[in-house]
């Protein structure tokens, strides 16, 4: 099949092989009564937050069906109460017709209905095999791993997957995980697969790999949800698209009946505010060096590479990026650049104090914001032991209270409330959160890991202005991120990371994408304008 | 679920939960042949119903109270303290060394000797796990555990041993102090300054945690260690710091059983205050403010079923089986709240 990268610009002349590929299932789509539908949805949560507001959808027999939609739109919801997750306060399911009620995951698992959620549920250090035996009904009290293994090499046979059955699962990449899960799934004899933003850790390549074997699976009648806030993936991938809107149903279409900015207008309910595919650079980086690393090696902690012997500099003004698929050492690098990694080699020179780096971890909740202390208090965290921020042996309240509301109206969080218990706030009012605390001052070093990740347009549109606007006023930015699109709208340059080490050295622009890719994928990125000037042997 | 659903359906709950608890007391009374009402009568007027009740409540309530903020203060951090019974008899310990065997210490400087002694030695048994717990991540529950034994033995091998009072006619214990190691006292009664530096301590300490950069710290931590890490707060010190400070209180307490209730060091010190500290501060929710009415409450059952031991002729354990049923009752009205309010 002429595939071509779903990120690619030329996406728009492709068209025509989609298009062709619904009419010849057109009778299909039309006549054929729809295998689930959804009802009347409705869905509150405490708090008073309306996730679903009567939505309808439908999936029919044979196709993939993309729910798109900004974050906090209520996609992952509606996935959810078909999956047995949550119950709707209103509304139903119809399963081939009949009115179904699923109480548990385990209800909706029987009538066929699989979800892979965007957090994996495998178990690192077991093997596939082994993290296939759990809660399988197959397997009885008495279990022999060589023929469970025998069983599922026939199984993955059958089904047109190729698993590595005998490897620890922290061995895969996040797109063999994805399979595991999805194969995980077909064992259940699912019918009805529901995939949560499954792009959003995917190199590229592994995307394409997943859109095609999801096509497979539909070709024998199943459907296929996939959650997504991607348009160009839900375009490139979709028979029909359901777009959301603040728990609404917006559009429900045929993919070929849609373009991208209509897409776009729809999700966002206004003018395209899509961060625009035209670089945001207006800047040069001054010759002046913020951050030098050289020789970095850091043993392995949270994937299975750490960093090996990484050298390079970050100017003021430059804003730098790191690509790679994810575990392949950003977290080490991370953690050395911002001074907590233990027991590495090499140089890391600051040319900076302490106070004027700011870090915008990749954990929103748990690393970045404390879950169940106030607004105010997050926005506090920096302050609190500060000798201004104190009277006598207190904090100074009013003064913590000050800043908070400064910073809340500075970066238009909502709620405005300093009292809100931050794990009331949205995604993206989240990131404002630690965005508002971290650039306050006028850091002169930015470290930023996946700062617009699940994020909605308007939100990711703010947090780069935000960088952008730090490196125009003299700050060097370094940014870590998958999303390779982000890099190149943001970027003057980007290392590629692959398995630790830099595997290459490229100017943002567009005509990288490919070699950048290749890069990401551990695979030579000849041809590339720049090659890479740094290859640790 | 609406407000009002949730506040009926707790209510029913809770009636539940004390009907049931009742019912089991109940069973339990009736099965070794005694009035299910006048002994539970008895109880509370044995606790709180007289003077001489009242007083006793008090007295039982200074230990209680003291390692009550031993857990409470480490539970800021997010850290559980089941080591107050040890650092309870380390301090006694260590009152007890100076009392008897340090004839240097000039008279009036006795009681600080032995205050600054029992604090130390508390501040040590507590920073054992929090150290352990700092800075290698291990449990510190099963540190404070074993150094409880650790502890209870050493009182153990001292009285029977080096300390042995040789009067004693064979008994495990050390000699009786001097005067000047007896804590004063209100009048005849064996209420000491222990329980105003319990209560004081309270007060004081929910201020501090309120309001200071330390107390904001504790509460990072608490919820996210992986912030505080993040933020490079000393996180590795703060969880010992909260634990050994923690830990001298519950050392107090048993430098003040030790010099006044029982006027020497002898194992049996303690009833258990240690791990019923525990409960009453996980019954407050770790609030220093409620903790002072609940270990009163807790105080006055132990008091009470002491009356009842003479009057009623039940076996000392009543107060431990009621202790065990008040805890599993309020267990069970926790978790029912935390399901209902998802």
């Amino acid at each position: 099949m002429n595939r071509e990268l779903p990120y690619s610009p030329a996406q728009r002349s492709a068209g025509t092989s989609r298009a062709q590929r619904s009419r010849a299932k057109g009778s299909n789509l039309t006549t054929n009564a729809p295998t689930v539908q959804l009802y009347g949805i409705a869905k509150r949560f405490p708090g008073g937050v309306v996730a679903n507001d009567g939505v309808d959808c439908e999936g029919r027999s044979g196709e993939i069906h993309a729910i798109l939609g900004e974050n906090g739109a209520g996609k992952t919801t509606l996935m959810r109460i078909l999956a047995g997750l949550y119950s709707p306060d209103s509304g139903g399911i119809r399963l081939d017709g009949r009115v179904v009620s699923f109480r548990s995951p385990k209800d909706a698992a029987r009538a066929g209905v699989g979800m892979v959620h965007q957090q994996f549920s495998l178990v690192p250090a077991l093997t596939v095999a082994e993290n296939l035996a759990l809660g399988a009904p197959e397997v009885g009290f008495v279990f022999s791993p060589a023929a469970w293994s025998r069983w599922l090499e026939e199984r993955a046979l059958g089904l047109g997957f190729d698993l590595r059955l005998d490897a620890p699962v922290w061995t895969l990449s996040m797109g063999e995980r994805q399979r595991v899960e999805i194969f995980r799934l077909l064992l259940r004899h699912a019918r009805i697969l529901i995939l949560d933003e499954p792009t959003s850790i995917l190199a590229p390549q592994e995307a394409e790999k997943l859109f095609a074997h999801l096509r497979e699976f539909t070709q024998a009648g199943h459907v296929v949800f996939l959650v997504t806030h991607k348009i160009q993936h839900a375009l490139a991938v979709a028979d029909r698209v359901t777009v959301l809107r603040r728990g609404r149903v917006v559009a429900a279409r045929a993919s070929s009946e849609l373009s991208r900015g209509e897409l776009a207008d729809l999700m966002v309910g206004r003018a395209d505010r899509r961060p625009g595919s035209r670089s945001l650079r207006r800047h040069e980086p001054s010759s002046r060096i913020v951050l030098e690393v050289r020789e970095l090696s850091v043993p392995p902690t949270t994937s299975p590479f750490g960093i090996r012997s990484m050298s390079f500099q970050l100017r003021a003004g430059e804003i730098l990026g790191v690509a790679g698929i994810s575990g392949h050492g950003q977290d080490e690098l991370i953690k050395a650049v911002a001074g907590a990694a233990q027991g590495w080699n090499g140089a890391i020179h600051h040319l900076l104090p302490a106070v004027r780096r700011a870090h915008i971890p990749e954990e929103r909740l748990d690393v970045g914001l404390v879950e169940g202390l106030s607004l105010a208090d997050n926005l506090s965290l920096r302050n609190f032991r500060r000798a201004t921020f104190r009277r006598g042996p207190f904090l100074d309240r009013e003064r913590l209270a000050a800043t908070a509301r400064e910073r809340i109206d500075r970066f238009s969080i909502a709620p405005a409330d300093p009292s809100a218990r931050v794990e009331t706030l949205s995604g993206g009012n989240l990131q404002k959160t630690v965005l508002a605390r971290e650039l306050d001052g006028e850091p002169g070093l930015v470290i930023a890991q996946a700062p617009t990740a699940g994020l909605d347009f308007a939100t990711v549109d703010f947090v780069h202005r935000e960088l952008v606007r730090q490196a125009e006023g003299g700050a060097g930015v370094l940014v870590v991120s998958e999303d390779l699109d982000e890099l190149l709208t943001l970027c003057h340059r980007i290392l590629v990371i692959y398995e630790g080490r830099l595997a290459g050295v490229f100017e943002a622009a567009g005509e990288h994408r490919t070699s950048i890719g290749l890069a990401m994928s551990g695979l030579d990125a000849t041809g590339a304008f720049s090659a890479p000037v740094t290859k640790a042997s | 679920m609406g407000m009002r659903l949730i506040a009926v359906r707790s209510t029913a709950v809770a009636l539940v939960g004390g009907g049931a608890l009742f019912l089991v007391v109940a069973v339990l009374l009736r099965s070794v042949d005694r009035e299910v009402l006048p002994t539970l009568a008895a109880l509370f007027r044995n606790g709180f119903g007289d003077r001489l009740g009242l007083t006793e409540t008090l007295v039982r309530m200074t230990p209680l109270l003291l390692c009550a903020m031993a857990a409470a203060l480490p539970a800021k951090a997010g850290l559980f303290n089941i080591g107050g019974e040890g650092q309870l008899y380390a301090g006694a310990m260590a009152a007890s060394g100076v009392a008897l065997y340090a004839p240097f210490v000039p008279g009036v400087l006795v009681l600080p000797a032995m205050t600054l002694a029992a604090g130390l030695a508390g501040a040590a048994w507590g920073a054992i796990p929090g150290w352990l717990r700092g800075r290698w991540g291990v449990n510190e529950v099963l540190i404070g555990l074993m150094l409880n034994y650790v502890a209870i033995f050493l009182v153990q091998h001292l009285v029977h041993g080096p300390w042995k009072d040789p009067g004693a006619l064979g008994w495990p214990y050390t000699a009786r102090f001097a005067p000047d190691a007896v804590l004063p006292t209100v009048g005849t009664t064996n209420l000491h300054p222990g329980l105003l530096v319990g209560v004081a301590g309270c007060v004081l300490l929910w201020a501090l945690l309120r309001s200071t950069a330390w107390g904001f710290s504790l509460r990072i931590i608490e919820r996210s260690p992986r912030t505080a890490r993040y933020l490079k707060l000393p996180l590795a010190g703060h969880l010992m710091a909260s634990l050994a400070a923690g830990a001298v209180f519950a050392a107090l307490a048993g430098f003040g059983e030790a010099s006044v209730v029982q006027g020497r060091l002898r194992p049996g010190l303690s009833p258990g205050y240690g791990y019923a500290g525990f409960l009453i501060a996980w019954l407050a929710g770790n609030h220093f403010l409620w903790m002072l009415p609940v270990a009163f409450l807790v105080a006055g059952l132990y008091s009470g079923a002491d009356a009842l031991q003479i009057t009623a002729g039940l076996p000392s354990a009543t107060v431990d089986v009621f202790m065990g049923l008040v805890f599993i009752t309020a267990l069970w009205l926790r978790a029912s709240r935390v399901r209902a309010g998802e």
